[in-house]
């Protein structure tokens, strides 16, 4: 069975990227667009790792992260955060709201998938 | 025994001998000497003459022996005889032959004896004759005695014994007796020859002893006498000088040590008493000064004790001058309106006078006019005196003497002494007056001065009050922003410098065109809600005109039908006067500082003046707030919108980049071909693209950089990290460029560089700006970064072969938005805010960027950071 990314991301241009990018590759991917429905998505399909956008309507990313990862049985899923780079200190943020990578704005879709790639070997 | 008391003098033979003695023109060592020579002379002679007797002696003695041994000679014979006559007879006797050779032995040894006396006595020469002639008989019969003896012819030998022989013994015996006696008698007269010659040196030994000894004790007195004479005198003359005689002179003989002795003690005799006579003179001298310094510093500390008073001082000069001068008594008289008082007096003269005119006509008046001082010896004769000539018949004075006081050569009044008969005054007590006129003018200065001085004092204490409270006033000012704390200090200082009792600064409201009270001092509660309550326009009668007036008004004496209703509660709380300042900027009404005093009175003008210091004071404390209230209102804005602006930058940096995010992420995925493979036309565009967003994304990082930095919001995340690997990211990402270019491209790391602690992703990102910039501008040649570690800093070098920087531009290209010329901008793209960027930075990390340039000939950058940045920005 092929490995599902959920992607939390607001914005539509940014998940078609991704949806193409993926497209290309055997991973399933499942998206919601703010950080409540990513919370939810991911505890109703248990997905085998998480994109998370950072400034999310609802709930923010971090808040999402948190949440994700006080569920035992969500624990387990690594998430990477996909944050802007303006704001300073966000990967630290990031990493303390139990964030396993972590990937700044504009991304490039190539080293995306690289980062993917390595977290799900 | 010689200097004791019972000295008496010698007689005069003596004491001519002894001055003869002390007058010889020899030392007295010599004088010993020649008596000590004389005396052992006298003995040498003395020995002499006694070797000469016991040498008479002696050969007396040898006399005597002489005729001793004669005496035993002849006995000797007289005794041969004998023994002969014996022998010839016993062998007669017994006829043995043995006998006869006795005999004959004996006769033989006759003949010896015979010899010894004819020897020792040559002097009797006619006995030793018949002797030898008696012995030649006396041997020849014996002789035949022993022949006959031997022939046996007996009676034949003794006939022969007793006619010859014995007869012939006989005669013999005679003859030696007579030699003895003779001898003997010779002896007695030589025993008695020699008795007499021992008395005689015996006579002459004690006589020349004696004489000796006279001689000795003769020289010895005679020189003592010669020293101890002047001794005494010199001794004597010691005594007079040291009982204060030094008139004498002393008189002695001696051409000797004495002689000089004297002349010494006679020289410093007379030397003494004209030092004595110089002492006595200088002691008297002296005394008299002290007497008059004492008298001087008596006056001295008269003066002292009492800088206020004249009076006790001007006693004091007149007691002394009196004194000192040997005067019966002394006044002092002062100037006091054309006419001289009498201020001090002390002695037994009347004076019947408080003042009189001055004039020549008078002793101190003419003392006076005349600055002089003035000696007359008997004023009741003095007929060019003819005022005090009258004074001094009535008063009963005659010699008068006057000094005048001079102050800087202007007469203030007279010193005079008198006496009431005509006996002058020497030139020291003239001076001596003169001395205690000038006294009494210091004294009188001194008072003058010391009053001056307190007054000054008084003046200057209240100045510096005055200069204190402005001080504090200033300091209120200046330290606290506070108004209500500045004008309460104001007013307080105010009411206490001006001695009012209460006091207000009211603050004018131009849009209620009202005065109302701000600060007050010294007021009841209740006063201060009651006149809070009353309010003051400007038609105010006391603060409306004041400040309508723009100059201070003031109410010695609030009456009961004052028009300003402030006024008449102000009087029924117990004021009366009323001072008040208005607080003026130039066409502008600030306030009014108002002071009170319970005692009604007019405010003199330097309070009124410190009041309007005081009113400067508040008026600019009151600007001062309303300004300090005003700028923290602006700082406040600008606080604001420096936030707005930052929050502004960040937001929309985020809002740019979204979008630029798809931009990118969709041409990328066109790019890598994920939509399919497109013409070769629109790949190039795409790229094209890519590049440009990739360029907006730098320009809208390098903005939020600079702006997070701007704003101090910018902070450095410390961690270990490797220059080497910094290197290395730089060339992986700038050396596709270097070699698109066909630039040489090198990096050059030193071996075991330590670690570093910094934020490695700013430091990465100041060294790819650095190294791309150089790539970017260098058209051919090459680009080289060199890394290494000295001093605990690490040190990056990038050179490149580009166009290089002129001098003037090297300073201006680390500020924001600078390039060398803006045409380079748009050739070579970029923000110019890159440098300013890496500049912070490396700033921030506490190390330094710098550029050395030769236009044309390249640039080298050169970046220091030290090791341990973090440590090293902590501890700055």
């Amino acid at each position: 069975m092929s490995k599902r990314i959920l992607m939390v991301e607001d914005t539509e241009d940014n998940r078609q990227i991704v949806r193409d990018l993926i497209a290309t590759t055997e991973y399933e991917l499942i998206e919601a667009a703010d950080g409540a429905a990513g919370v939810t998505a991911a505890a109703a399909q248990k997905p085998d790792l998480i994109l998370m956008d950072i400034q999310l309507p609802v709930m923010d990313g971090y808040e999402a992260t948190r949440r994700i990862k006080s569920d035992p049985a969500l624990r387990h899923i690594p998430i990477i955060a996909v944050t802007s780079y303006a704001l300073s200190g966000d990967e630290a943020k990031a990493l303390a709201a139990g964030c396993d990578g972590y990937i700044a704005k504009p991304f490039s879709p190539r080293q995306l998938l690289a980062k993917v790639q390595e977290l799900l070997a | 025994m010689i200097f004791s008391a019972s000295w008496t003098k010698p007689g005069s033979v003596v004491t001519r001998l002894i001055g003869w003695v002390a007058r010889l023109p020899v030392r007295v060592q010599t004088k010993l000497l020649i008596a000590f020579l004389s005396i052992v002379g006298l003995l040498i002679v003395l020995g002499a003459v006694g070797l000469q007797v016991l040498s008479g002696v002696n050969d007396q003695t040898t006399e005597l022996i002489k005729l001793q041994r004669r005496i035993a000679a002849y006995r000797q014979v007289q005794h041969d005889t004998t023994n002969q006559l014996y022998s010839i007879s016993t062998a007669l006797l017994l006829q043995d032959e043995r006998m006869l050779d006795a005999a004959l032995r004996q006769l033989s040894q006759f003949g010896y004896d015979l010899d010894r006396m004819e020897f020792v006595a040559t002097s009797e020469v006619g006995v030793l004759g018949q002797v030898r002639r008696e012995y030649d008989r006396f041997t020849a019969g014996v002789r035949r005695v022993a022949d006959l003896i031997r022939s046996g012819r007996t009676e034949e030998a003794r006939k022969v014994q007793l006619d010859e022989i014995m007869p012939s013994a006989d005669r013999l015996e005679r003859l030696t007796n007579q030699l003895v006696n003779m001898a003997e008698a010779d002896m007695v007269t030589a025993i008695e020859v020699t008795e007499g010659a021992y008395d005689t040196s015996r006579l002459i030994v004690v006589s020349f002893a004696v004489g000796s000894i006279l001689l000795a004790l003769g020289l010895g007195y005679v020189i003592s006498w010669s020293l101890v004479d002047p001794v005494k005198k010199i001794e004597g003359r010691l005594r007079q000088i040291a009982g204060g005689d030094f008139a004498q002179q002393v008189a002695v003989g001696n051409r000797d040590e004495l002689g000089a002795l004297a002349d010494n003690v006679n020289q410093t005799s007379a030397q003494l008493g004209r030092l004595y006579l110089e002492i006595e003179t200088r002691n008297r001298e002296l005394t008299e000064t002290l007497e008059q310094q004492m008298a001087t510093s008596a006056i001295l500390r008269t003066i002292a004790a009492s800088p206020t008073d004249i009076q006790p001082v001007l006693n004091a000069v007149a007691e002394s001058a009196a004194k000192l001068c040997d005067a019966y008594d002394a006044a002092i008289l002062l100037e006091d309106g054309g006419s001289l008082a009498i201020r001090a007096h002390h002695g037994p003269i009347p004076i019947d006078f408080v003042k009189w005119p001055i004039s020549r006509d008078w002793v101190s008046g003419r003392a006076f006019v005349d600055r002089k001082t003035v000696h007359v010896s008997d004023l009741s004769t003095a007929d060019d005196f003819p005022a005090g000539r009258q004074m001094a018949v009535r008063l009963g004075h005659r010699t008068t003497l006057a000094a005048p006081l001079l102050r800087e050569d202007e007469a203030i009044g007279s010193l005079i002494i008198r006496r009431v008969e005509i006996r002058p005054f020497d030139r020291k007590q003239i001076e001596l007056l003169t001395t205690f006129a000038d006294q009494a003018v210091i004294a009188i200065e001194n008072v003058r001065l010391f009053q001056e001085v307190q007054a000054r004092t008084a003046e200057l204490a209240r100045s510096v009050a005055e200069l204190e409270a402005l001080g504090e006033v200033t300091k209120a000012v200046n330290s606290t922003l506070d108004l209500d704390t500045v004008l309460q200090t104001i007013v307080a200082k105010a009411v206490q410098l001006s001695d009012t009792d209460a006091g207000t600064i009211y603050v004018f409201s131009s849009t209620r065109q009202q005065f109302r009270p701000r600060a007050t001092y010294g007021m009841s509660d209740e006063l201060v809600a009651a006149i809070s309550g009353q309010p003051i326009s400007l038609n105010d009668p006391g603060i409306g005109d004041a400040a309508r007036r723009r100059e201070p008004v003031q109410v010695p004496e609030l009456g009961e039908e004052t028009p300003s209703p402030v006024q008449k509660i102000i009087r029924d709380a117990g004021y009366r006067g009323v001072l008040i300042v208005p607080l003026l900027r130039p066409n502008k009404i600030v306030g009014a500082l108002v002071v009170r005093r319970r005692k009604p009175g007019e405010f003199d003008e330097r309070v009124v003046h410190l009041m309007e210091t005081f009113a400067a004071q508040s008026v600019l404390a009151i600007q001062n707030a309303k300004l300090f209230r005003e700028i923290e209102e602006k700082s406040q804005e600008l606080e604001a919108a420096s936030r707005h602006k930052s929050q502004f930058l960040a937001n929309m940096s985020h809002e740019l980049r979204t979008p630029l995010n798809s931009v990118l992420g969709f041409t990328e995925l066109l790019v890598d071909g994920i939509y399919g493979e497109l013409p070769d036309r629109a790949k190039a565009t795409v790229a094209r693209v890519q590049a440009n967003g990739r360029h907006l994304l730098g320009l809208i990082n390098d903005v939020l950089d600079l702006s997070k930095i701007e704003a101090g919001q910018l902070t450095l995340a410390f961690d270990d990290y490797s220059l080497g690997q910094i290197v290395r990211t730089t060339a992986a990402a700038v050396e596709p460029l270097a070699r698109e270019k066909g630039l040489a491209f090198t990096t050059t790391v030193a071996n075991d560089l330590p670690t570093g602690r910094g934020d490695e992703r700013r430091l990465t990102q100041v060294l790819l700006n650095i190294a791309g910039n150089a790539i970017k501008f260098t058209e051919s040649g090459s680009v080289d970064i060199l890394a290494g570690a000295a001093d605990g800093r690490f040190e990056i070098v990038v050179r490149d072969t580009g166009p290089g920087i002129a001098p003037k531009d090297q300073a201006l290209i680390f500020e924001e938005f600078q390039q060398v010329d803006s045409s380079s901008t748009r050739q070579k793209g970029g923000t110019g805010l890159g440098l300013a960027i890496s500049k912070r930075f490396v700033q921030m990390h506490g190390g330094t960027i710098t550029v050395e340039s030769v236009p044309g000939s390249g640039a080298t950058f050169r970046i220091t950071i030290p090791i341990d940045a973090e440590e090293r920005v902590q501890a700055a």
